[in-house]
């Protein structure tokens, strides 16, 4: 039961705490007058309109219970994982390594995602990332990043 | 007169060799991505975007709007040989084209899918032609009272009208706005929502955003999953792609009706291609009176809304070339293309840049042909690009995201931020939230502010202004329609569309 009661309530809770959190911090600038509403007016608006979209979305989904079991949809970890820690090394490494590590770590680490990973297609694709990244963005475009920062 | 006028000055920028290389690049790229299915014209479009800084912003327009009516062409390809579409907006044509393609009439749903979809774009371009500058020249008086109840307008309809929960919409709608208020305010100065980060001064780059809640959540989403098998088709040959005598009976009727219901949805802010083609595919059931052929190889089941999706992507061009109001998520990101040139979309950029305007809209005429060449005698080409696995595209695209993104503004910050959309966009879909909406929120809401806020000063603090002016109180009174039939309303459960 808490499972799906987490399921049901979750979604539109989400949406009422970020309203509730916009409107927060909407109450530190200055909310202005009518005639000339300040920074902080249209914000907070905005933050408890999401704060009661949020209510109503819970309405909602507590009236359609019981949860249809084939909508909902399982969380696939695996691939968010894979695919977030390719974007973080490829971030951190951009400026500290150079373009062509970056590219190379990201293939391998996203290819992690996969279940049967062939390692020499990854390798494949990697190199010819690094090659077609470095010849088409850096030295076509003119990114102003190096193939390898340093050398 | 004055439209024959515009299309010779039109013809004039479109058929330079630069304008016709641009449109061409566009509209392969555009194919390229409608074919593949997970890679949407909005992650092209996105990605293309930091591109076409360096180049004319007529050029740029005409390349990115490229690659959005490509892609509806080539969305159907996937929908017919894999059942999985290559465009969300041509998830409709697996219900009868992939059935066709089982039947072994591949080419002839692959042929009128192409003619279809030219005939569509075809109706609606016209109706651009038209109707853009006349309602510009209406839309002239308009002051910050309607602009703002015609963005209130459209940004509700996209959130009611989308599929799926209502509430959910109007939601992501308002997380949208909200998003948008990082930044600088622009009428005090004041930085709002930065949490001390610089280069959030300007706001979240719109690429960034784009990018995390479409292209990274996709290809979350996607990793591992069971990829379709193309259905073999062996060679192209003419003959089998003509359709015969009966057949050119029965589809002039469904692609007649699909251009007009295309045409008309399409033109309303805030509805895109998906809603264009359902529609056009229930009208079709309920008029046929065979309808249970539906479903199993049915071909006005392809034909209506092969025409209703495309004649609904030119028609968005109308609300956004004369209002500056976007019809759909794709078209608010070209939108968001224009003011990044230093283009103001709005009712006077007819008036002060007729060469953009009718080189954009002669573009179109010359794109569509281009993209009819593309599709028919080159439709075996795309037919093989799909069988490139997924495992090897995705790494491929995500090298292509962060980079692309980096790009837009040299900083890794934006990395960052693709990160933790990607995430958000990710936990929208297990949680059953459309994406589609957050974007145009995005990019509205700021003009959005700005119109309330100047709208409010020129009333002397009056908040009746918006139910005065007759205009914007019409506008305000169709936005508490689409609302109170949210309330009102038993929804139909059923069809749930994925994102474009």
């Amino acid at each position: 039961m808490s499972a799906a009661l987490v399921r049901t309530i979750m979604p539109g809770l989400c949406v009422s705490l970020f309203g509730a959190f916009v409107a927060a911090i909407a109450l530190t600038y200055p909310l202005g007058s009518a005639l000339r509403p300040g920074p902080g007016f249209f914000p907070l608006a905005i933050g408890g309109t999401l704060v009661v979209l949020g209510l109503l979305v819970i309405i909602e989904a507590w009236r359609a219970r019981p949860l249809d079991e084939d909508n909902t949809t399982g969380i696939a970890w695996r691939g968010m994982l894979a695919t977030c820690a390719a974007i973080l090394v490829f971030a951190l490494l951009l400026e500290r390594l150079g373009y062509v590590p970056a590219a190379i770590a990201l293939v391998l680490i996203v290819g992690m995602g996969e279940p049967g990973r062939n390692w020499r297609v990854l390798g494949v694709i990697a190199i010819f990332m690094a090659l077609f990244g470095t010849v088409v963005f850096i030295w076509g475009f003119g990114l102003p990043i190096e193939p390898f920062e340093g050398l | 007169m004055e439209v024959f006028h515009g299309m010779l000055l039109g013809l004039n920028t479109a058929l330079s060799p630069e304008a016709l290389m641009f449109c061409f690049i566009g509209v392969l790229v555009g194919t390229i991505v409608g074919v593949l299915p997970g890679v949407g014209a909005l992650a092209a479009i996105s990605l293309a975007l930091p591109l076409t800084y360096y180049i004319d912003p007529t050029h740029a327009l005409i390349m990115l709007a490229g690659i959005f009516y490509g892609a509806q062409y080539g969305g159907s390809t996937a929908s017919i040989l894999l059942n999985l579409p290559g465009t969300a907006t041509a998830a409709i044509t697996c219900l009868d084209g992939h059935p066709m393609a089982q039947q072994g009439k591949a080419p002839l749903a692959l042929f009128i899918t192409a003619i279809n979809s030219f005939v569509g774009s075809t109706f609606a371009i016209i109706l651009v032609m038209f109707f853009a500058p006349v309602i510009a020249r209406f839309a002239l008086n308009f002051s910050s009272a309607e602009y703002f109840s015609v963005m209130l307008l459209g940004l509700i309809a996209a959130a009611t009208l989308s599929l799926g929960s209502p509430f959910k919409g109007l939601a992501m709608v308002a997380l949208g706005v909200g998003l948008g208020l990082a930044g600088t305010d622009v009428n005090t100065g004041q930085f709002r929502y930065t949490f001390g980060f610089l280069p959030l001064a300007d706001g979240f780059s719109l690429v960034a955003v784009a990018m995390g809640l479409f292209g990274v959540a996709e290809i979350s989403a996607s990793i591992g999953q069971p990829q379709g098998v193309v259905h073999q088709v062996g060679r192209f040959r003419f003959k089998d792609m003509w359709p015969g005598k009966a057949e050119r009976r029965q589809i002039w009727g469904p692609t007649l009706r699909g251009s007009a219901i295309g045409s008309f949805v399409g033109a309303l802010p805030g509805t895109g291609p998906g809603i264009a083609s359902l529609m056009a595919y229930a009208t079709e059931t309920r008029l046929s009176r065979t309808p249970e052929r539906f479903g199993k190889g049915a071909i006005e089941g392809i034909s209506a809304p092969e025409a209703a999706n495309n004649a609904s992507v030119q028609a968005a061009f109308i609300p956004t070339l004369s209002l500056g109001i976007p019809g759909d998520a794709v078209v608010a990101v070209l939108l968001g293309a224009m003011l990044l040139h230093g283009i103001q979309p709005g009712p006077n950029l007819i008036n002060d840049q007729p060469t953009l305007f009718w080189g954009l809209i002669m573009s179109f005429w010359i794109g569509n042909l281009m993209l009819l060449v593309l599709n028919i005698p080159l439709i075996g080409l795309w037919v093989r690009l799909l069988t490139i696995p997924y495992h090897v595209l995705y790494p491929c695209i995500l090298v292509f995201i962060c980079l692309g993104v980096y790009s837009s503004d040299n900083n890794v910050f934006d990395i960052f931020i693709v990160l933790i959309f990607g995430v958000v966009g990710y936990a929208m879909r297990i949680g059953g939230f459309p994406a589609t909406p957050v974007l145009l929120g995005f990019i509205l809401g700021p003009l959005l502010e700005e119109h309330f806020r100047r709208a409010m000063l020129l009333a002397r603090g009056d908040p009746l202004v918006f139910v005065e002016r007759p205009i914007s109180a019409v506008f305000l009174g169709i936005s508490l329609l689409f609302l109170s039939s949210v309330f009102f309303s038993r929804r139909k459960p059923g069809i749930q569309s994925s994102e474009p």
